[in-house]
């Protein structure tokens, strides 16, 4: 009798969250069993999102106390750091994102005066994607060749690039930043979608 | 049933594991703050440096003066499933000399936070 109340109770007061925990019960088995067998079937890897991060980016914004003709070598490297290089500088180059060139004078280009130095800072953003469409082949043909090997990938390399130009009392002259960090991006096609522009042929 | 649920899991668990990699690499030595704390501008010559810290990565002259440039790369990466992520940080020292060869001014920019283990590939 005394285990009446308590199989009445549990039978309609407590009801709804009784049948709760009954159904995740039986939830549970059937929800790690889709999960293990998802896993299972992608730990082959038919997609692919890598990224390679190397260095912080610096914005824009975090350069704006850089006051050309005001701002000192001690102050930059006390808001960012160290930079990846420092490099002197004599009349005749030209510093391009990509190094010092001994080249003509072209766009996107800064120059200085003599006896200064140059700083970079580099930071590199690399984006990759990559889809191998037949890969769910192996499945289902075993023969020897089956084409299970079929991938598409795309991506890019955002190389950007801050360059400061100190005259000889260290004190900023320019600085700039070289714009590539928008090349990278996850890619599905890589192939053209459109036909090459021909207004973009330039001769000289 | 409450051994099968926990072989369940666990396979799960082993299968998410499958294909995982969380991978560390270095270029270099780490460069100790302490170190780079003991040289002394205006004090230290050239040669204590160089026996200090040992041989410098680069050597160039810009604006006259002399710089050791000592460099290090730390590089953490994370696979899970299908994605991944990669990064790397790169530590300098540059220690500039006057004409005497006496430091004449350290530049060490140590990143105040280290580089975490990600595996998700979106975002910052």
């Amino acid at each position: 009798m005394a285990s009446q109340p308590i199989k009445s109770s549990f039978s309609s007061g407590l009801s709804a969250s009784s049948k709760l925990p009954t159904a995740r019960r039986h939830s549970q088995p059937w929800l790690t069993g889709c999960l293990l067998v998802v896993s299972l079937t992608m730990s082959g890897c038919p997609l692919v999102w890598q990224r390679v991060s190397i260095n912080e980016t610096i914005t824009p914004e975090a350069v704006t106390f850089i006051t050309p003709g005001k701002t000192t070598f001690a102050e930059v490297v006390e808001r960012l750091g160290a930079p990846d290089e420092i490099t002197t500088l004599d009349d005749e180059s030209t510093y391009t994102p990509f190094g010092q060139q001994r080249i003509l004078r072209a766009p996107h280009t800064m120059s200085a005066s003599s006896h200064g130095a140059v700083t970079r800072y580099r930071f590199i953003d690399l984006k990759r994607f990559a889809v191998n469409f037949t890969w769910g082949l192996q499945f289902v043909l075993n023969a020897p060749g089956a084409p299970t090997d079929v991938e598409l990938e795309g991506g890019g390399i955002g190389m950007d690039e801050l360059l400061i130009v100190f005259d000889s009392s260290w004190v900023v002259q320019q600085h700039a930043f070289a714009k590539h960090a928008d090349a990278s991006r996850y890619r599905l096609w890589p192939f053209d979608l459109e036909p090459p522009d021909d207004n973009q042929v330039v001769s000289f | 049933m409450t051994i099968a649920r926990t072989m369940l899991t666990l396979a799960l668990s082993l299968s998410l594991l499958n294909g995982c990699a969380f991978v560390r690499g270095n270029y270099g030595d780490n460069l100790n703050t302490a170190e780079v704390q003991a040289i002394k501008k205006g004090v230290t010559s050239r040669a204590e440096v160089a026996a200090h810290l040992g041989a410098p990565d680069r050597i160039t002259e810009v604006n006259g003066r002399e710089i050791f440039h000592y460099y290090h790369y730390d590089a953490k990466s994370g696979t899970v499933l299908f994605f991944s992520r990669t990064n790397v940080r790169s530590d300098d020292l540059y220690v500039m000399f006057n004409k005497d060869g006496i430091v004449d001014d350290v530049v060490y920019g140590k990143p105040a936070d280290q580089i975490k283990f990600q595996f998700w590939p979106f975002g910052e």
